[in-house]
């Protein structure tokens, strides 16, 4: 898993760790944009990485954010693909 | 337990329709056993006892992470040729929305997501909400004052409900985050503008029954009208 980004969390109403999530680049910000959500404000994808690593069934919120799994830590710049999963 | 599905039986899994977004309940038998055993099914390939410690189970996943779980978890084997799924009308464990939380915060049950409901046109009155942790929330075209095609959100005489009755919003929309909703974001559709209209399905660990209405299309041009703080 390549390693480089500090991701942000996320934190519930308690103050509780939820998620980490990373803000990915803009080029897959803009294309998610043109594509349909899966509920408000989130969409789920399919990430591929560079070395061909796949993540499936991933949220982004906004378009924008990535959510990630304890105990992942990916850089956005090593993302080569965003697909949108069907509902 | 929770456990690893072989390949063979991910194979079969991937063949059969989900359950709900991102599981399957299913039942098998396993080598050695006469009578089948359910189990829920995530993503395909981990599976999870569906008895009395299925919720210990789920946290257990919730807290210590799915990957994680899904590296230790031992492969599980069953005979791929049992493999069937449940009917939703059979899983008497589902979680269903209590009746009281129903009649006390107003929500609905049954019934079909928007996206699996006709399109209806827009009557040109009424107002749709889009609920936000964002301020910049990025389906709103702020620049021609719409939405953008594909986007979700409630109505607003539901968005008055959920304050009205102090529900959560996160519950009744069935957010996958939990992060704080802040925003409130109005949309009045122009009469050529077309939607979807249904009641927000279980998903995320949250039960939903909020109203959701889907713009395949988006808005046109000057629907957007205002941002609020999310109560205010």
């Amino acid at each position: 898993m390549a390693l480089q980004i500090t991701p942000t969390w996320t934190r519930d109403l308690m103050g509780n760790s939820a998620k980490k999530r990373i803000q990915l680049k803009e080029e897959h910000i803009q294309y998610l944009l043109e594509l349909p959500e899966s509920g408000m404000g989130y969409q789920i994808v399919d990430v591929t990485l560079r070395d061909g690593q796949q993540l499936k069934n991933r949220i982004v919120l906004n378009s924008q954010f990535l959510l990630l799994e304890d105990p992942e830590s990916i850089d956005p710049k090593l993302i080569e693909k965003i697909e949108l999963r069907k509902k | 337990m929770i456990f690893k599905a072989y390949t063979s039986d991910q194979r079969q899994f991937l063949s059969l329709p989900e359950t709900g977004m991102g599981y399957q309940v299913i039942e098998a038998k396993r080598y050695g056993k006469t009578s089948k055993e359910r189990f829920v099914v995530y993503n395909s390939e981990l599976m999870i006892d569906l008895d009395s410690k299925f919720s210990e189970f789920k946290r257990q996943i919730i807290t210590e992470g799915y990957s994680r779980i899904l590296n230790k978890a031992e492969a599980l084997p069953i005979e791929t040729s049992t493999i069937s799924l449940v009917a939703r009308s059979e899983i008497t464990e589902f979680r269903i929305l209590t009746e009281s939380k129903k009649k006390d915060k107003g929500r609905h049950s049954g019934g079909r997501g928007a996206a699996d409901n006709p399109k209806e046109p827009a009557d040109g009155k009424e107002i749709f909400v889009r609920l936000s942790a964002y301020e910049n929330d990025k389906r709103i075209n702020f620049e021609n004052k719409k939405l953008r095609p594909g986007t979700y959100t409630t109505t607003n005489s539901d968005y008055l409900i959920c304050v009205g009755l102090a529900d959560d919003p996160i519950d009744r929309y069935a957010l996958p985050n939990d992060e704080e909703i802040k925003w409130a974001f109005s949309v009045q559709p122009k009469t050529n503008d077309v939607l979807q209209r249904g009641i927000v399905q279980p998903a995320f660990e949250h039960d939903g029954g909020g109203i959701e209405g889907y713009f395949e299309y988006g808005t046109s041009n000057n629907t957007y009208l205002d941002k609020r703080p999310y109560g205010k």
